[in-house]
């Protein structure tokens, strides 16, 4: 648990029902200042409504938000260090492009040359100068959303809280506004809070990630973290592919703890407290597995079928009672469906899931 | 209790109150007032009046005369009706057949911009078409017709002319609405089904079209039967309904008198709504 | 005229020459108080007798028709601005908040449009007497009452106006640093402002021909101009008034006008029903 020093935004305990329905079950998270915080999960999870109670459009039913140390349960949207990009945009249509980009700095009453000169610089970073005067119903939905981008970055704001705003541009302008935005965020010094569903996204641009799942916060930590030493079941699945086996303790090492599942023994790093017989799941990358013609080291399974996608393959192994999946990279193999083929994986490779929070 | 939005702690009380006082406060609760002293002085509770007393109820209601009145605002009422319907229909749907931008602002002008004028400038323009030596008895009685002059005012003929005019656009509105809301393909899928022009319009269109037929009816009649000036330019004195009674009982501070006849006024117009506004909830559901 | 799927030939036609009747019917009045405004017989007597001018002259010069002009425009102005004033904030609350009564409040709003005028101008009549306010024969009386007349048309044209305008943007607003009120007035006012144009419109238009309401509510002094004609035409019937007429249809004419002109390029396209021209 960080503390409040280190913390730019702290969320304790935090819960959102909206009538009988709870859609956020219960957060503690401690965002540090100057960091790019993603928060990642599926649809419909509670991200928005969680950015939403950050920056004062939902009142949390129970629990308490602050920001640099400042308590802001019922301190007005606007009397908060926060800007928020909409996921629905939410751009004035009555207004052009460089007043809806102005709004917030006029609001402020900053002097008139230096709204022109921010103004200008922001349009020129989320390339839309020569657009200021359109109006905007005739623009596209990636210039929207480039607004939006623009309306809300412009006003410098202690915390930045961005809700999918990529999400209608084309791969090229993702990259150009990912970089962007990252370069904004380090050069400002700005604390950025990240929503997106793109667990690429998410990996490319954050120091640190959230992962959501139905109302609560599964797991917190770097992208490395997060795809080598998943805790959940969840975590596991949602960032990244892999195969979740379930199994039993059968013996512990020194330094290893072997698992049995599917009749076979999977060795994994003795991370964490277990005992012997007892039932958990483990997670299995497939690209961590090795795959080498029948004969070689490690396991021998029947090839259930195997896809091509150029620069990688994906290969179905029968195990007695199901299939795990594996990928290999560069040079193909010509193993056809029905060959038996040798599997092996280092023992880093399994990652028992413990199902806590750091 | 107010949903999402937090915009503010006050919300669930003070902001409404805020927003909703000054309307409530100068004109909803003078007009709950106004009716409420209406009734009061109905029964006998006005100044110079003798307490509480239903006589004024009840030599109204026992007097014919009284009930000739009423049947009279009422008959005019639905003659109007009637005929804004009648005429007010084929209107809106060659209206909205209308495909030139020209014709089209020609026609929505010269139909609804008299609801810009003075209903006493409509009605003075009827005095002067219908008048004995008005424009239409010369055109009738010149050569080669030589008809008339006919009696076209001071009576209920010219009333009910008027009438239709200052009151077809309110008839027409909702029935161009009602038109454009209907889909074309429904119309598209009756003829290729087979359905002649005849059949489509009588089984698709219309039925389709009668909740707008009812809020026309309901809008026009409220009107007609309360209607005063009309009435009293075209009718001359000679046609008299419960808005005239109502006038010339305030004139001769006849109070009481003038309260009962006010609300029985008002009974007509509330009850004909409620009946027309069942009839179409019957008919269509929760769809209107 | 577009034919429509399944219009007969026959049909069409006949749609046609009703809706040219209709034309002629609806322009007959308004016309020939035009042409009768130059008649310069004093009894309306058609065809004219010669062309004057005389009728415009005494029309405009006539002390109670000028006066009424006057306060014609002061209770049209005011009362618009009270019912915009007291009605934007009412329907911002019925479109946006929910509230205890709301449904009771929305019922009351239709009572002026379903109770006679008549009824109206006389309970009005015996309200302002009876609350001892002085109400009665005065503009203040007269702006009231047109303003609760008006109420329920101007609530209702801004309430289908601001169920248009997404919520969102007021929030988005908010976040930007703007205050309740700012964020109302920078962000929704300009986007209803088609509707406060048409409700205010309506109200002046409404509160300018108001005859049955009013004439319970006025002492000679604040006679407005429709209550002065209307007093006129019940002695006199000469051609002063088609004069007077003329010149209030030339008005609203160029209202018309002014109106076509402003509404944007293809805002006119609902005419149409929504087909190309
Ligand atoms: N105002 C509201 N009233 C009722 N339910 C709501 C409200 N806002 C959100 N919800 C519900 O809360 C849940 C979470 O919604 P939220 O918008 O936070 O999801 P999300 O994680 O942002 O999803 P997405 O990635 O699709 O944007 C959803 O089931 C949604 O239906
Ligand atoms: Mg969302």
């Amino acid at each position: 648990m960080a503390s409040y020093e280190t913390g730019d935004v702290v969320l304790t305990a935090v819960e959102k029902c909206f009538g009988d329905s709870s859609v956020v079950k219960g957060i503690d998270l401690t965002i540090r200042k100057g960091e790019f915080f993603s928060l990642l999960g599926p649809s419909g999870c509670g991200k928005t409504t969680t950015l939403r109670m950050i920056a004062g459009l939902e009142e949390p039913t129970s629990g308490s938000i602050s920001i640099r140390g400042e308590r802001m349960n019922g301190v007005p949207i606007n009397k908060r260090p926060t800007n928020l990009v909409f996921q629905k945009l939410a751009l004035f249509p009555h207004l052009n492009v460089w007043d809806n980009v102005a709004f917030g700095l006029k609001l402020k009453r900053v002097p008139e040359a230096e709204i022109r000169t921010r103004v200008g610089e922001m349009l020129d970073m989320v390339r839309l100068s020569g657009f200021e005067s359109r109006s905007i119903a005739s623009l596209s939905g990636g210039q929207q959303q480039r607004v939006a981008i623009a309306r809300a970055v412009v006003n410098k704001p202690a915390v930045l809280l961005l809700d999918e705003p990529l999400g209608a541009l084309d791969l090229k302008l993702q990259t150009h506004l990912q970089e962007e935005l990252r370069r904004i965020q380090r050069e400002l010094a700005m604390t950025f809070v990240y929503v997106t569903h793109n667990q690429t996204e998410a990996m490319a641009m954050s120091d640190r990630i959230g992962v959501m799942n139905a109302g609560q916060l599964e797991q917190v930590g770097a992208a490395a973290d997060l795809y080598l030493r998943p805790q959940t079941e969840f975590v596991a699945g949602f960032v990244g592919q892999t195969n979740l086996i379930g199994g039993k303790v059968t013996a512990i090492g020194e330094t290893t703890i072997s698992i049995e599942a599917f009749g076979l023994t999977f060795d994994a790093v003795r991370r964490s407290a277990v005992e012997t017989g007892q039932a958990v799941t483990f997670s299995l990358r497939p690209e961590q597995i090795r795959i080498a013609q029948a004969g070689g080291a490690g396991i021998q399974l029947p090839l259930v079928d195997a896809t091509f996608f150029g620069a990688t393959a994906t290969y179905r192994l029968q195990v007695p009672g199901g299939t795990i999946v594996a990928q290999t990279q560069g040079d193909l193999q010509m193993l056809a469906p029905g060959q038996t083929v040798s599997v092996s994986w280092p023992p880093e490779a399994v990652v028992l899931l413990t199902g806590g929070q750091s | 209790m107010t949903g999402g939005k937090a915009l503010g702690t006050f919300r669930s009380f003070y902001v409404p109150a805020m927003l909703v006082g000054p309307a409530t406060l100068i004109v909803l609760i003078p007009f709950i007032a106004s009716l409420v002293v209406l009734g009061v002085y109905s029964v006998g509770f006005y100044p110079g009046g003798a307490g509480f007393d239903l006589g004024v109820w009840k030599t109204f209601l026992s007097d014919s005369y009284s009930w000739t009145v009423i049947f009279t605002s009422i008959r005019l009422a639905v003659i109007v009706t009637f005929f804004c319907l009648l005429i007010g229909y084929p209107v809106a749907c060659a209206l909205v057949r209308l495909d030139s931008m020209l014709m089209s602002i020609i026609a929505y002008t010269v139909i609804f911009s008299p609801l810009l004028m003075s209903v006493v400038v409509r009605s003075y323009g009827w005095l002067l078409l219908l008048s004995d030596s008005g424009f239409l008895n010369s055109l009738l009685g010149a050569w080669p017709l030589n008809l008339g002059p006919y009696r076209l005012i001071y009576n209920e003929i010219g009333v009910i002319i008027a009438l239709v005019h200052i009151l077809l656009p309110f008839a027409v509105l909702p029935l161009i609405t009602v038109l454009l809301q209907q889909p074309q393909q429904l119309r598209e899928a009756a003829a290729d089904l087979g359905a002649s022009p005849f059949a489509i319009f009588w089984k698709v269109t219309f039925p389709l079209s009668l909740p707008g037929v009812i809020v026309a009816a309901e809008i026009v009649f409220a009107l007609a039967v309360s209607a005063f000036v009309t009435p009293a330019v075209l009718g001359g004195g000679r046609v008299l309904n419960l808005s005239r009674l109502v006038y010339e009982n305030i004139g001769n501070i006849e109070w009481g008198l003038a309260a009962v006849q006010a609300l029985i006024l008002l009974i007509a117009a509330v009850g004909v709504l409620l009946i027309l506004e069942r009839f179409n909830r019957r008919t269509f559901g929760e769809k209107s | 005229m577009q034919a429509r799927a399944g219009d007969s030939k026959a049909a069409v036609l006949m749609l046609r020459m009703v809706l040219g009747a209709v034309l002629v019917f609806m322009a007959a009045p308004i016309l020939i108080v035009v042409a009768n405004s130059f008649n310069s017989s004093q009894f309306n007597v058609w065809p004219p007798a010669g062309f004057t001018l005389d009728w415009y002259h005494k029309a405009l010069t006539m002390p109670q028709f000028q006066r009424g002009f006057v306060n014609s425009v002061i209770a049209g102005v005011l009362s618009t601005l009270v019912v915009l004033a007291v009605g934007t904030p009412l329907a911002y609350a019925i479109v946006r908040i929910k509230f205890r009564g709301k449904s009771l409040l929305q019922g009351v709003l239709l009572g002026p449009l379903v109770v006679p005028r008549i009824a109206m101008g006389f309970s009005l009549f015996v309200l302002y007497l009876a609350s001892g306010s002085g109400l009665y024969g005065s503009m203040s009386g007269i702006v009231l009452g047109h303003a609760l007349l008006m109420l329920p048309f101007v609530v209702s044209v801004l309430v289908a106006n601001l169920g248009e305008v997404d919520p969102i943007v007021e929030e988005a607003a908010r976040d930007l640093g703007a205050g309740a009120v700012e964020a109302f007035v920078r962000v929704v006012l300009p986007q209803i402002r088609p509707g406060l144009i048409v409700a205010g419109l309506l109200a002046f238009i409404t509160s300018f021909d108001e005859v049955e309401t009013t004439i319970f509510l006025v002492k000679p002094v604040v006679n407005t101009l429709p209550i002065e004609m209307y007093l006129y035409l019940d002695q006199y019937q000469d051609p002063t008034l088609a004069a007077l007429s003329t010149l209030l249809i030339a008005l609203s004419m160029l209202l018309v006008l002014v109106g076509l002109m402003f509404a944007k390029r293809g805002s006119l396209r609902f005419l149409l029903g929504g087909r190309g021209a």
